[in-house]
Order: structure tokens, then sequence, then C-alpha cells
């Protein structure tokens, strides 16, 4: 009497069944996981692509505003700005080559990122470029183009930014 | 048994959650993708409006459509110096839509290769997509547009009128009074004044009296006009005989005579005399003169406080006097007040029995008396005679009297038109005393002790402001002598804004009469009923509101106290309605010009043509602004720009 109840409580716990059970919820809980893993590292991706994207948009919006103070110089600069009555201002350009590279990166706030900007006519032709940089080590490029008013034209602002590898 | 275990429920719940874990990895990835399209998108659209909102049209000056619009005229160099937007704006507005949808398509399509459209109150100007993606980016313009052809800078003017010379027409009524009785004088003079400054074109007195006998015109006495006997001049226009309680036969004549060269700037005087062999001579209503000239005046605010004095004419009559003078009070009147000052002559004081009999009568809007000094009233007095031979009533004459009567008539006023009656040693058909009475007037000579009625109010707003001309012009009713008589008027735009309004009777014989007004859209309204029978004014008041632009008519009614029209009591054609109205002596900021000269010519000649021919510029003042950014015709409304990534 005693010999059978122990057989019977062995049985429903340590069968074959329980035990290809088991082994098939850890295989899903590890295929969960590495999808879960993975999945992370692309939202990574992304999300520093998306915060690339706000400086891609902060950077190219330097061609539509005034800066600060308006008629800013070398010096005074606060805020970068390359128009003024809503068109593109060359006396603004020039001053943003004065600036630098390094002094424009600063008040774009690009971080790690880096931004290269050309203007084009409409036709294509290219009519001005600034920092002129390689970019043959880039990567996580992101452009995007504009049209602005330059010399009573309509010029195409291409922006530029990107992570070097 | 063993394998029912594994696919327990709480199993298959794991699994659930374990299916949901991977499903909720999977859907949860972020959209960056999308997001920075949308970006985009909305970054170009706020791009192209900067463009089409800041680039004028010269900047497209080779693009095809402009490019055409400049060849053929229809831009002009002012027009290209405008944005864009205003551009297509104008032409959309316009109807040009064509025009509109070109230009945009032919600027647009090299700045973006992205679907765009542009809209503008709900319609589509131009879609270089036809169908919407689910993403669409929108930016917006809020703009108004000018007229094509107009320019956005330059120069406005306005003028006005500060001295002008108007041609109007002034009235001079002459009231209805008597009485010269059976072969004895009636005489009448008439004290007026006239503007000092003036240039008379045309002066016609019509004349209107009960005298003579059987059409002939026997005691016709006087007329003289500023010392010039006009009396032969008179053309009689209707004559019309009736006959008396004892058969004898009296005439109402009614005719004109042109004074023009007898009347003059300032002060005038017209002498009458008539009278009647059988009966009562007497002016009936419609004799007065009236005078058409020119008046140069410096431009001014209209009163809102008024006194004025209606003198009565100097009567005097043989024997009993009388006279009755009717004014107005318009009816937007406030602190109405009126006083009737009566300078009174040579009256005889009568007597019947013990009894002082009536001798002086005054009536005001009422056929009851207002104020008599003896027993009886006047419609009384045929028994208050020891006997009545040919309308001469016999009493006891005491002693003869003149007097200076002083009252207040202000609570017996009434909106509209007023009478009041004096009645000496007469009333009616008879007629008392032996001497001369006299209501004596003579308000160019001795204004102070001539008798009149004097009307004071205040109204709200002045009758006219500055800048507006005061225009007088008479209608005459014209047609045939009748009884009841319409006359039908037309009062154009420009003469619609009417401060004051009369209608002036003429008629023959007369008992009660009845003034009504009435149009299309507006019931008949009867501005002036007789309060007693011979109580027949010369001019009865019409409210202004009353005449509109358009059609008018005018009824008159002379009517029996009992009732029924009269059936001999004309109204005769020379009935005439006097209005005044404005026009305005000044114009306002016009259409903008390349130079303020330009601008104030303009200004100048719509002056000119607004105030017509009736009134000529003689100083005119001009102000000449220079103005920018003007905008023209259309909006202010929205544009808006879709922009979105092709399928």
């Amino acid at each position: 009497m005693l010999m059978v109840r122990f057989m019977l409580i062995k049985s429903q716990t340590l069968t074959y069944d329980f035990f290809i059970a088991a082994s098939i919820l850890f295989l899903i809980l590890i295929a969960a996981f590495f999808l879960w893993y993975y999945k992370m590292e692309g939202i990574k991706e992304e999300r520093e692509k998306a915060d690339l994207a706000d400086i891609l948009i902060y950077a190219s919006e330097i061609w539509f505003k005034e800066g600060y103070p308006i008629y800013w110089n070398t010096s005074n600069v606060l805020e970068i700005g390359l128009a003024n009555e809503n068109r593109i201002n060359t006396t603004k350009v020039r001053m943003m080559e004065e600036l630098g590279y390094q002094k424009l990166a600063y008040l774009l706030s690009l971080g790690t990122a880096n931004v290269n900007y050309f203007v084009y006519s409409l036709n294509g032709t290219l009519l001005y470029s600034f920092p002129n940089y390689s970019m043959e080590n880039a990567k996580d490029i992101l452009v995007l183009e504009r049209v602005a008013i330059w010399n009573e034209s309509i010029v195409k602002v291409k922006t530029v930014v990107w992570q070097k590898v | 048994m063993a394998k029912s275990i594994i696919f327990t429920t709480d199993i298959l719940v794991g699994i659930g959650l374990t299916a949901t874990l991977l499903a909720l990895i999977f859907i949860g990835k972020p959209e960056v993708k999308s997001e920075i399209s949308f970006q985009s998108n909305w970054l170009e659209a706020k791009d192209i409006v900067n463009i089409l909102s800041n680039l004028k049209a010269s900047s497209f000056s080779d693009t095809p459509t402009i490019k055409s619009l400049i060849e053929n005229g229809t831009l002009k160099e002012e027009d290209l110096n405008k944005t864009i937007i205003d551009l297509i704006g104008s032409f959309w507005y316009a109807g040009n839509k064509t025009i509109a949808s070109n230009i945009t398509k032919e600027i647009l399509e090299n700045v973006t290769k992205k679907c765009f459209s542009l809209q503008t109150e709900n319609e589509t100007v131009y879609s270089s997509c036809l169908n919407y993606s689910k993403s669409i980016s929108v930016a917006y313009a809020l703009t108004s547009g000018y007229e094509i052809g107009k320019p956005v800078s330059g120069y406005v003017a306005r003028a006005w009128l500060t001295k002008y010379r108007k041609n109007t027409t002034q009235i001079i009524p002459f009231y209805p009074e008597g009485s010269g009785w059976t072969g004895n004088r009636l005489e009448v003079t008439k004290y007026f004044s006239l503007p000092p400054n003036i240039t008379i074109y045309n002066a016609t007195l019509f004349v209107s009296i009960h005298f003579g006998t059987s059409k002939s015109q026997a005691q016709f006495e006087q007329l003289v006009v500023n010392g010039v006997q006009k009396k032969n001049d008179v053309i009689w226009l209707y004559l019309q005989e009736a006959s008396g309680w004892y058969g004898e036969i009296t005439t109402a004549a009614y005719g004109y005579v042109d004074v023009t060269n007898e009347i003059k700037a300032g002060n005038n005087t017209i002498y009458l005399v008539i009278g009647t062999p059988n009966y009562h001579s007497h002016i009936h209503p419609g004799m007065r003169l009236i005078v058409t000239y020119s008046l140069s005046q410096e431009m001014q605010t209209g009163n809102q406080t008024f006194v004025k004095r209606y003198y009565f004419d100097n009567v005097v009559g043989n024997t009993g006097a009388w006279s009755m003078v009717s004014f107005y009070v318009p009816e937007n009147a406030k602190n109405v007040n009126a006083k009737l000052h009566l300078n009174l002559k040579n009256i005889d004081d009568t007597k019947y029995f013990i009894w002082n009999t009536t001798d002086i009568e005054i009536y005001v809007n009422s056929k009851y008396p207002f104020y008599q000094d003896g027993i009886n009233t006047g419609e009384d007095a045929q028994y208050y005679c020891y006997s009545i031979r040919k309308y001469y009533c016999y009493r006891d004459i005491v002693a003869s009297k003149s007097v200076i009567l002083d009252f207040d008539i202000t609570s017996n006023l009434k909106n509209g038109t007023n009478v009041v009656s004096v009645y000496l040693n007469s009333y009616g058909d008879l007629h008392w005393g032996y001497k001369d009475a006299n209501i004596y007037s003579n308000p160019l000579g001795d204004a102070e002790n001539s008798s009149y009625v004097e009307v004071s109010y205040t109204i709200d707003k002045p009758l006219f402001l500055y800048g507006e001309i005061d225009l007088t012009k008479e209608k005459i009713f014209g047609g045939e002598a009748s009884n009841p008589k319409t006359f039908t008027f037309n009062i154009s735009e420009r003469e619609s804004k009417i401060v004051e309004s009369f209608v002036h009777i003429a008629q023959g014989f007369s008992s009660t009469i009845n003034v009504s007004l009435f149009r299309e859209d507006l019931p008949k309204f009867t501005v002036f009923t007789s309060p007693s029978p011979r109580i027949v004014p010369e001019n009865v008041y019409v409210y202004p509101n009353l005449i509109s632009e358009g059609e008018n008519s005018i009824e008159i009614v002379d009517f029996q106290p009992y009732g029924g029209i009269s059936p001999t009591n004309y109204i005769l054609p020379w009935s005439s309605f006097e209005y005044t109205y404005l026009i305005k002596g000044m114009v306002g900021y016009g259409n903008v010009f390349n130079s303020s000269q330009l601008a104030i010519q303009d200004a100048i000649d719509r002056l000119i043509q607004q105030i017509g021919n009736d009134i000529s510029a003689q100083d005119i003042s001009v102000d000449s602004q220079s103005v920018q950014g003007i905008r023209w015709l259309w909006g202010p409304t929205f544009f808006k720009i879709l922009v979105w990534d092709k399928l």
C-alpha cells in the first residue's frame, strides 16, 4: 500500500512530459531575451538617429533665423543665424567662416556630430559650401535639403550631419 | 492522463504571456523615420511660404506666364514689386484662376520634388500630385492682396470746400389775411430781408387774392415791389367767381408777376392794396415770392439752438383786419418755447347793449379761442349785432384802442405745422367798427414793436454738419386744378438727405384742408388738418423722414367741416413742394497716385463732381498723405502650403 503511494507522487513531477515542457519554456525565454536585446540595440540606434535628426534640423535652421544679437559679429555672437528679413545675409555667411568650424560646432551644440553645408542654385550648381570636411569615415549620415532666398533668388540649402566612425 | 498535465490552463496562460511580450517588442519599434519625414515636409512647406511671401514677382520675370503678362502689359513695373503670393492671390480673387495656377506651378515645381499643393479658402490654386499621402505637412501664410495695376505706395489726398457759392431757392410766404369790405381797401405790406451777398437769378411773385367783381379786376389797386408798381404786369392764370349771401359776385384770382428786376439783396418791401365792391377781399393761400439766387458762404456747422421769429405782415383792414401766421416745430425739437407778441392798432371797442363784445380774438391751433377780449366768440358774433347789413354787424362803438399783447403759447404748440390766427373787428363773414384796424408789423424798421411769433427750441444734433451744404428747391405740382389733388414726384439719391420740407398750398376758395403723404411703402400719413374752417395756412411742414429717395406723393383735400369734399374749392396746380437737402462738400482719401500733385488733382476732381452744378467751389482745402504698403481689394485670407511624400 505504501509502495503504491510513493510511485504515484514521483510520477507526477519528474515525468518526461515535464522535462519536455520545461525545455520548451526555457527555449522560448532564451529566444525572447535575445530578441529583446537586439531590439533594445535597435531602439538605441534609432534614438541616436533621432537625436542626430534634431541636430540636423537645428543646424539647418541657422539659414532661416537671425541669431542673437540680430546683427551679431564674431566677438558677440550668442546664437548663430544667417538670415535677415527672411533672406540669407551674405555678410553673416562670411562671418560664419570667420568664426571657424569649432566655434560653429559649439554654437550648434553638435556634440560628437559633424556638419557640412552646401548651397545650390535651382539648376544644381554648387554656390557655396562650408566647412568642406571629408566624410570618408562617416556613419549615420543625415541630409536635409531646404529652400531659401539668397540674393533675391531661390537656393537649395543642403545640411549634412554625420558621426565619425 | 500524463499528457494532459502539460496542456493545463497555466501552461496556456504562460505561452500567451510570452507571445504577447514578443509581440510588444516588435510592435514597440519607434517610428523615427516617419517622424523625420514629417518634419522634413513641414520645413519644406514653411520654406515655400517664406519664398512666396518674401520674394518679389520680379524674381520670376522669366517664367512663361509672368513673362507673357509683362509683355502684354497686364503686369506693370509696380506689380513686379509685389510679392509672389500677392500676385497669385490678386489673380485668383480677380477670377483669373488659370493664371494664378500657372504661376504657382511654374515657380514651385522647380523648388521641390515633393508633392505640394497651394490652397486658399478651401480652394486649390495648384496641386502637383493627384493623390494625397496619409501624412501631410501644412504651413500657413495670412495675407491680403492688391488690385493689379494699382501701386502699393504713393500719395492719397482728400479735399473739402471751405468757401463756396450755391444756387438755392428761398420762398417768402404771404399769409392768408384780410379784410377790405364792400369797397374799402385792404392794405398789406410785406417786409422781408434776403441775404446781403446774393446774386438773384429769378424772382417770381405768385398772387393769390379774393377781390373784385365778376372776373373783373376792380379794386386791384396796388402791387408795389420796392417802390415799383407791378399791378399791370400780373399774368392771371386762374379766375374763379363766387357769389355771396346777397348774390354778389367776387373773384378768386391766381397769377404771377416777374419781379426779378425789383427784388434785391438785403431789405425788400412789397405793398398790396386790394378791395371788392361787394364783399370781403383778402389774400388766399398760395401767395408767395420765390427767389432763386446764388449765395457765397463759408463752410460751417448747423445750429442746435434755434430762435425764430415769424413776423406778421402789416395788415390794415377796413373794417377789421385778420391774419393767419403759420410756423413749424420739428418732430425732434426739445425745450420748445413760443411767445406771441401783438401790436394791434385802431381797434374799435364795441358793445352790444350792456355786454362788452369781442373785438380781438386769437386762435392757436384750435377752433376754440385762445384769447378774446369780450363776451362772445367769433362764431357767435352774429348774435351780438343789432342788425346785419351787407356783412356789417351794427353794434355800439364805445372807443378806439391800440393794445400790445404778449402771450406764452408754448402749451398750445404741437410738432409740425402750427397756426396762429388773429382777428380784429371781424370774423368770418362779419365785420364791425369804423376805423382802420391794423395788425402792425415792420420787421425791418421796427422789429421789436412788430407783431410776431417767436419760437425757440433745441435739437440733439445739428441740422447739418461741417462739410455739408444745404440747398433748397421747389417742385410745382402742375396738372389741373382739382379737389382732391395728388402730386407725385421723384427724389433722386443725390437729393435724398432732406432736412426740411414744406407743402405750399395754392387755392382759390378754401374751407378746411387736409394734407397727406404716401409712398408705395408708406400708408397715407396726414401731416396737417385745419383745426377749423378757413384755417388754411400758406405752407404746411412735412416731416423730412416721410420723404425718401424714389417716388413720393402728396395729397391735398379741401373738405367741408361737416363732411364731404368741397366741390368748388380747388387745389391749384401752382401748389408746390419745397425741400431742403444736404450735399457733402468734402471727399475722403481716394486712389493712390505716384505724386502728391496727381492725388490732389484727383481729390479736387472728385469734389467738384460730387457737389454738382448748383455749387461752385471758391476755396478748397486739400490734405495729401504719402502712404506705404497699401493693400487693395481682397483679403485678409489664409494661404496654405501642403507638402507630402510621393506615394
